[in-house]
């Protein structure tokens, strides 16, 4: 298959399993097969821009800065083949552990056009139809909070509609202000333009625009507060797919934004700002999490203190930092998702993931246990795991452009992620197992094992992820490739 | 004219603001809704207005099309905001059940 025709074929294979879905009455059956057959063909695409390449498609042949393009590049390709993962994985425990109730509502259909929105997102080389696809990866994601049953979960949704809602709003008045500027809105187009006339006017309002509406997003401290209230209130199985697919979406929008279409000089508009709202988000985010008594509420304040990893990462910008903040999204992704599904699996084994009722785990099932280590282990940063990896590139960046300031949150919210994941441990997997234990399905423990095995590779081939990072991190920060690749040869810029 | 939609857009923004501020939901729905008027209009005047041209015309200078861009662009944010109005007042519906 060429790359153009995987890349409408990874667009099309969610709406088609969305639509089978619904036609069979919710049966989850063919999301998880177009889910695999999205992912393996992710896998593929990843292989083919692993040197750089990026490829274009243009949609009913239109010339670029008119029509709508699709565009993979490492980094778009990269983000696909891990959600993907996380989908397949969510929708088998969706299947395992969800009550009926769920099926009823046609969950399995809202899956499948959440991965759409996703996979729109990531491929797309316009703003507005970012815009489009973040549209069809809320409402997706609103349909399923609404399924969850409970007046504190409808509270819950009513915040996250709300809150979400204004975010695009933000996002739809920045687009337009974007055209009536510069007059385009295709990636390739626009940072052309910001190249050519380097007037911060162009950029500024639209940019704090679009900063708002993927800070909300992507839950940057001040705008974040929405989150820690809605995640956990879905079960494990969902949050799962949320915080592996939602946050980072906004993140990924961040980084190819700012990270490489308004990027003029080296540098793009309010990086100051971020910098500084990522280290806020970094310590409170971790705090937060100290301060919680529920699993799914310290992974849920965990989510938030990541964030500010990666958004650190973008905002040193430089060829390693960048490089550090893709490799983080791919490892958090994997491992915040893992995590979300163990917990799923303790509630299952346990009854409850309430750090006061539930404890000995350990011994009641090691595996569980042993399920749990990999990735908290990773989310800690201890050394064989992918999460070391991304922390000590993240750290070499901070201390090679002399940053003590990120250096030192860096070291210092690592350590805070220990305690509250050894506060979790100590509380639920060690002393006496109390009450009744049952034994969790043999196709969940498989199927978290298969994501901690994804950890410990990514750990253990390091280099070979890394290098991919480094290749996507290039690809952002010089996009000449793509650029040539969406307007074709004639339009090179100065530098 | 465009002093006119300016003002218009800063009626809608203030008032949306201040009913989605309200508490209540359905205070929080017409405040989304007005706010999503606004966006609408400020798209539309950030590609210039221009009065009484078609957008497009055969055979016509360039200065006399209005720019078919914004509008389709309007277009889809209607779409849009019309499918999630009709999403939000069921799920208010459903909640205060």
């Amino acid at each position: 298959m060429t790359p153009e025709l995987l890349i409408v074929a990874s667009l099309l294979l969610p709406a088609i399993g969305a639509v089978l879905s619904l036609a069979c009455r919710g049966n989850p059956w063919p999301v998880m097969l177009a889910a695999v057959v999205a992912l393996a063909l992710a896998v593929v695409l990843t292989i083919k821009t692993s040197g750089g390449e990026v490829y274009a498609v243009h949609a009913g042949g239109w010339a670029a800065p008119y029509g709508v393009v699709l565009v993979v590049d490492g980094f778009s390709a990269l983000m696909l083949a891990v959600c993907q993962l996380i989908l397949v994985a969510a929708v088998v425990f969706s299947m395992t552990t969800l009550p009926a109730h769920y099926k009823r509502r046609h969950l399995f259909p809202l899956l499948s056009t959440l991965s759409l929105g996703a996979s729109g997102a990531f491929l797309t080389g316009d703003l507005f139809n970012l815009y489009v696809w973040f549209e069809v990866l809320l409402l997706s994601s609103f349909a399923i909070m609404a399924i969850v049953p409970g007046k504190e979960a409808r509270a819950a949704t009513w915040r996250y509609v709300v809150i979400n809602l204004v975010a695009s709003l933000l996002f739809l008045v920045a687009a337009g202000l974007v055209y009536g500027k510069t007059g385009t809105l295709n990636f390739a187009d626009l940072h052309v333009s910001f190249q050519e006339n380097r007037s911060s006017f162009l950029i500024n309002s639209s940019a704090a625009l679009l900063f708002g509406a993927f800070g909300i997003k992507a839950a940057l401290v001040p705008l974040a507060f929405w989150l820690p209230k809605s995640y956990p209130q879905l079960p494990p199985a969902l949050s799962a797919l949320f915080a592996a697919l939602l946050t980072k979406i906004g993140l990924y929008a961040l980084f190819r934004v700012f990270g490489m279409v308004m990027v003029v000089d080296g540098s793009f508009p309010h990086q100051e700002v971020l910098f500084w709202l990522a280290i806020l988000t970094m310590v409170a985010g971790v705090l937060g999490a100290v301060a919680q008594n529920d699993m799914r509420r310290i992974l849920s304040f965990h989510i938030i203190s990541q964030v500010g990893y990666m958004a650190l990462a973008l905002a040193l910008f430089s060829p390693l930092a960048m490089a550090a903040g893709i490799f983080y999204l791919v490892h958090h992704i994997v491992v915040k998702g893992n995590l979300f599904l163990v917990t799923g699996l303790v509630e299952q084994h346990a009854g409850s993931s309430d750090l006061e009722k539930v404890s000995g785990v350990v011994r009641s099932s090691p595996w569980i246990a042993a399920l749990f280590a990999i990735p908290a282990l990773s989310l800690a940063g201890v050394p064989p795991l992918s999460g070391f990896f991304a922390k000590f590139a993240l750290l070499k960046s901070g201390l090679e452009m002399q940053d003590w300031v990120a250096a030192s949150a860096i070291v210092a919210v690592g350590l805070l992620t220990i305690f509250s994941m050894l506060k979790i441990w100590r509380a639920v997997f060690w002393g006496e197992p109390s009450g009744e234990r049952k034994a969790p399905a043999q196709i969940n423990l498989l199927t978290s094992a298969v994501l901690g095995v994804v950890t410990i590779s990514i750990g253990i081939a390091c280099g070979q992820f890394f290098a991919l990072a480094q290749t996507a991190a290039e690809g952002l920060m010089n996009p000449a490739a793509y650029i040539e690749a969406v307007l074709g040869t004639s339009h090179s810029v100065q530098p | 004219m465009e002093l006119f939609i300016a003002i218009t857009i800063g009626i809608l923004v203030a008032g949306g603001v201040y009913r989605l501020l309200g508490g209540t939901k359905v205070d929080a729905i017409i405040g989304l809704i007005m706010l999503s008027q606004a966006a609408n209009l400020i798209i539309l005047a950030a590609g210039g207005l221009k009065h009484n041209a078609a957008a497009l015309l055969d055979g016509s200078p360039i200065s006399e099309y209005a720019d078919p861009l914004p509008q389709a662009l309007v277009l889809t944010a209607i779409v849009i905001g019309f499918g999630i109005l009709a999403f939000l007042i069921t799920l208010l519906i459903r909640s205060s059940k």
